[in-house]
């Protein structure tokens, strides 16, 4: 029990000199709320490269949506609505 | 009693002839054999008084002959008596072990749920408990106990030598008080009120003092007149006040001393609301901490916002940091952890807060360096606060849950 005793105290002591030692190099103070702190680490070519990509592929999402959008539900005015006639006249009795 | 029966250290019983050990002194007044119930006049040429067959031997870890060292004081086992009492519909059942010491006379151990409890008469005058609630507090001799119980108890076994005539009829009125780890009880038979005071016997020292092997039965809940023990966690919380108290003092010591250093201030333009300065860091993971302050006199009725760029120069790392600047003149401090040492740059640009609106005033951004916390202190006070009061509030159910019982 003595050496129980004894432990508990060195973890004691040990935890208040690692506090301590943590407290006076400011640990607490940090500005942990976003977007207080951004962090950004990257050099301003690597910035611009990958400016590039993210435009390169927010086109080619633009294109794919276009082109999904008159294949699905052609609208009535496209000349692509494969139907050969105007889709608002189609099947109707006259 | 003539001195033949009196130098007597064993007999046979009168009805089974079985060997009954004479242990104790010249106030037995009765023996029973253990084997057939038989209770003989010890003063009387032990003829029978009665006999019970069949009795309900009780629980206990204690029999005849068996000796020890009790309070200081040897002691050796002279008789058994189980008691029981009906509560509530309910028996409630426990052991009495008369002991007997050639030099401090007769007292009783009592074996109670894995509870021992040493008793001894005492004579003066006492209080009247009749009448006492549950908890009240009576002044005995000095000590102030509180009243738990009162009973009726009712023998159910006899074995040994007992310091009276014993029958299995024998109803005893008990009031019982407890100061743990001290009691008093008053007993009130036909014939008497005798009055008994108590201490608790721990079970290690029970064990130590007969010498007894193997474990005790489990204690199945708490005795009025046990005390509170957890010698570690006692310990522990005394050691965290102290620790407590420590981290307080060392924590009022940094709130005084480390205010840190400015490494770099300077004033925003009031055309172009643009502030450049460079500060170099020691040491890596250095906190840096950017405010800005609004010059006195100065109103602002509004809130004003400033775009904050930290610039590792050195390696060209950009932190951008967003500071606002509240209109009570005060901004709270940007607190960053700059992973690397060397050079920095911090660009501080007022920005409106609407389109159209002016620049903000000029503020005053300073930056500081080596400040110390006392957050991290702060939690750990707590948390050794909390190991303390852990041991205050064990203890507070504890006695709680004694006296819900």
């Amino acid at each position: 029990m003595k050496g129980v005793r004894i432990a508990s105290v060195v973890c004691f002591a040990a935890l208040t000199g690692w506090v301590a030692l943590s407290s006076s190099k400011g640990a607490g103070l940090e500005t942990r709320l976003s977007p207080w702190v951004e962090t950004d680490k990257r050099t301003r070519a690597e910035r611009d490269a990958e400016t590039l990509e993210r435009r390169k592929i927010r086109e080619e999402k633009r294109h794919e949506q276009r082109r999904n959008r008159d294949r699905i539900s052609p609208s009535p005015y496209s000349i692509r609505n494969y139907s050969g006639r105007s889709s608002r006249t189609f099947g109707r009795v006259k | 009693m003539n001195d033949a029966a009196s130098a007597l250290t064993a007999i046979n019983c009168v009805t089974c002839g079985a060997s009954q050990n004479l242990l104790g002194g010249h106030k037995v007044k009765s023996v029973t054999c253990g084997h057939c119930g038989a209770v003989m006049d010890r003063h009387n040429g032990f003829i029978l008084l009665q006999q019970y067959r069949g009795m309900p031997r009780p629980d206990g870890p204690l029999s005849i002959g068996m000796s020890g060292v009790l309070n200081g004081v040897k002691q050796t086992v002279i008789g058994i008596v189980g008691l029981a009492t009906d509560v509530d519909g309910e028996t409630y059942r426990w052991t009495d072990y008369q002991l007997f010491s050639p030099t401090h006379g007769y007292s009783w151990l009592t074996w109670n749920n894995g509870h021992a409890v040493h008793s001894r008469k005492v004579r003066g005058d006492f209080p009247n408990f009749e009448g006492r609630y549950r908890m009240e507090r009576i002044d005995v001799r000095g000590r102030m106990f509180r009243f738990v119980e009162r009973y009726a108890a009712r023998t159910t076994f006899l074995e040994g030598e007992l310091t009276w005539r014993a029958r299995l009829s024998d109803r005893t009125n008990v009031a019982e008080l407890a100061a743990a780890p001290y009691g008093f009880s008053a007993s009130t038979s036909d014939v008497e009120v005798e009055h008994t005071q108590q201490s608790y016997i721990s079970r290690d020292d029970l064990v130590m003092a007969f010498d007894l092997s193997g474990p005790l039965p489990a204690k199945s809940n708490i005795h009025p007149i046990e005390p509170f023990v957890a010698p570690f966690h006692w310990f522990l919380a005394k050691e965290a006040v102290v620790f407590a108290a420590l981290s307080i003092v060392i924590a009022i010591a940094f709130s005084i001393s480390s205010n840190g250093r400015v490494v770099a201030e300077g004033f925003t333009d009031s055309d172009t609301g643009l502030l450049t300065m460079a500060f170099e860091s020691p040491r890596s993971n250095e906190l840096t901490e950017l405010s800005a302050t609004r010059p006195s006199g100065t109103a602002n009725a509004g809130r004003d916002y400033f775009n904050v760029a930290l610039t590792q120069i050195s390696l060209g790392v950009h932190r951008k940091v967003g500071l606002s600047a509240e209109w009570e003149d005060y901004a709270n401090p940007v607190g960053l952890r700059l992973e690397e040492s060397g050079q920095y740059r911090v660009q501080v640009k007022g920005v409106p807060s609407f389109k159209g609106d002016p620049i903000p005033l000029p503020v005053k951004v300073t930056v500081v360096q080596g400040r110390a916390s006392v957050i991290p202190l702060g939690w750990l006070t707590m948390l050794f606060g909390l190991i303390g009061f852990s041991y205050v509030a064990r203890k507070f159910l504890f006695s709680v849950k004694r006296w819900k019982e």
